[in-house]
């Protein structure tokens, strides 16, 4: 097939487009919508697992010492901890180690400027118990040691956070799905009315002897063509729309950890929605050429 | 060029559009195919571009039998036949010049190729003033000129002509005659499907009569009409 067979095709392909402006605008719509859920599902997960992983492991507690202890109390108590029973590991986090770490994962969101050269944060350590059910006790336990301010038993939360993290990507994913399958079967009606709208042509084409293949290609281009324009302009909508909300939440919450709206996140998002999208778009047509393109 | 052996076309709804047909058409030859209608004129046309197929019997066009050519083949028997319909089947939404142009972009012909061979074709029918215009600007007889002129520009050795001047003026249809003649004499096959008796009887050709599905009269010369004897 010459180059300039597939201009021809095009054009042809560009003509039905044109002439089925209304449903074709239809077919893009919702097409973009089901990808925009899809790619706000994903954005959301992700952001919520990164939230999870902030907030501990399941076995791990949280202990900040009060500001005013010092190197050697503090080292003191970090020995008292681990010898206590239930306990299995007690790691430090030296304040000067988690201010710069907090900074990466808010990979240059937050100027460290802004806080005038004072270091805000305390000393903690990341406390490990071999047993779940003795979590509690050694919670309340490490609590009562001079020089502890707060101990952040975070196993209940990271695990209510998990359920509510997989409800919502199980619950969106399907809402996704089913959008996608309206998407195909819009894309499909389209495909189908530019068929009819083309009787007259295809009649004439298999009358002068076009191959079957290139008589059916221009409608499966159309519907590839609603895939691709649906996934640019779901992406688009996605970048700006998750630019905007991730500095609305990162306004409320300024030390919150997200996903930011950086290249390197929305260059995955790229990839599988301008795959999903003209996959999309091809798997309507296709259906509606084998069914009503009698070639 | 054509040969039809023994062959009888019975639709799906059960109705007998011919029967036992034995007939051949010559290389370069002239064909008027004439008799009331619904009495299989159509069917046998439609039967040498494979739009139908036999119920019985073989159909030969150059020599090879198309009732047992493969679908993906079709394409290529059908570049080496020109079809020309009653209705024109023209594209209203493009000018003369680009729906004589699309039979050949269809089938992947290069531009420079399909400058060429158009402006001949078009040139051709006596339409070389109305390249530009569309269809809704032609009279009939102009408009029937551009469907011949898709139909021979791949200079196809076989032209169809199914009801050429059934929508036109006695005298748009002598033209319309005289260009089939003239493309004719350049050494195409045409076989013409007719109950036009002027234009049948202005060319003197061959001319086969069918009824009920046979082939009733065959006859070199001959004419049709009332003032025509059925046998000769
Ligand atoms: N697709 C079809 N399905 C069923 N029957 C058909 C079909 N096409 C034609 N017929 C029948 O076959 C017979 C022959 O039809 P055909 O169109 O070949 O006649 P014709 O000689 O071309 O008639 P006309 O002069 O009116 O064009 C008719 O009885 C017609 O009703
Ligand atoms: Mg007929």
């Amino acid at each position: 097939m010459s180059l300039r067979y597939l201009d021809f095709l095009l054009q042809e392909t560009f003509t039905g487009i044109r002439r089925n402006l209304f449903m074709s605008m239809a077919a893009v719509t919702t097409i973009a919508a089901s990808l925009l859920l899809l790619g706000a599902v994903r954005l959301l997960t992700a952001n919520l697992n990164i939230l999870a992983a902030s907030l501990g492991s399941r076995f791990e507690m949280q202990v900040f010492l009060r500001t005013d202890v010092g190197r050697e109390e503090r080292d003191s108590l970090g020995r008292q901890v681990s010898g206590l029973p239930g306990v299995s590991g007690c790691r430090l986090v030296p304040k000067e180690e988690a201010l710069p770490d907090l900074c990466r994962r808010l990979d240059g969101t937050v100027d460290l400027d802004d806080l005038g050269g004072v270091n805000p944060l305390p000393d903690s350590f990341i406390v490990r118990v071999s047993d779940l059910k003795e979590m509690s006790a050694v919670a309340a336990r490490i609590g009562r040691l001079s020089g502890v301010d707060e101990v952040k038993d975070t196993h209940q939360a990271a695990e209510t956070w998990a359920a509510v993290t997989r409800a919502i990507q199980m619950g969106g994913t399907a809402a996704a799905a089913l959008l996608v399958i309206a998407a195909a079967v819009i894309v499909s009606n389209t495909i189908r009315l530019t068929v009819y709208a083309r009787r007259l042509e295809i009649g004439i084409m298999q009358l002068v002897g076009a191959t079957s293949g290139s008589i059916r290609l221009p409608f499966l281009l159309e519907g590839m063509f609603h895939g691709f324009t649906g996934a640019v302009v779901a992406l688009a909508a996605l970048v700006a729309g998750y630019g905007y909300l991730h500095d609305g939440a990162r306004h409320l919450v300024p030390l919150m950890e997200l996903l930011p709206p950086t290249g390197s996140v929305f260059r995955a998002q790229l990839g599988a929605l301008l795959a999903v999208g003209p996959a999309l778009g091809l798997a309507g047509s296709y259906f509606s050429v084998r069914r009503y393109l009698h070639v | 060029m054509i040969e039809f052996r023994d062959v009888s076309v019975v639709y799906a709804n059960g109705a007998r559009a011919l029967n036992h047909i034995n007939l051949a058409i010559g290389k370069g030859e002239f064909v008027f195919l004439v008799g009331p209608t619904g009495t299989g004129k159509s069917t046998l046309l439609k039967l040498v571009y494979r739009e139908v197929l036999p119920t019985e019997g073989t159909v030969c066009v150059g020599g090879q039998d198309i009732t047992r050519l493969p679908g993906q083949r079709v394409p290529f028997l059908r570049r080496r036949i020109g079809v020309v319909f009653q209705d024109f089947r023209l594209l209203p939404q493009k000018t003369v010049y680009e729906n004589v142009a699309y039979a050949l972009h269809v089938i992947g012909t290069p531009y420079r190729e399909i400058r060429k061979r158009v402006g001949a074709a078009v040139e051709m029918v006596g339409l070389g003033r109305k390249m530009d215009a569309f269809p809704g600007q032609l009279s009939g007889g102009e408009q029937q000129r551009a469907s011949i002129a898709r139909a021979i520009v791949n200079n196809p050795p076989i032209l169809l002509a199914d009801e050429p001047t059934g929508n036109l003026d006695p005298e748009m249809s002598q033209g319309i005659a005289q260009l089939l003649n003239d493309i004719h004499i350049r050494g195409t096959t045409v076989v013409v499907a007719s109950h036009d008796a002027a234009v049948v009887n202005a060319l003197r050709k061959r001319v086969v009569v069918l009824q009920h599905g046979e082939i009733i009269r065959d006859a070199t010369g001959g004419g049709y009409g009332p003032d025509e004897p059925e046998i000769p």
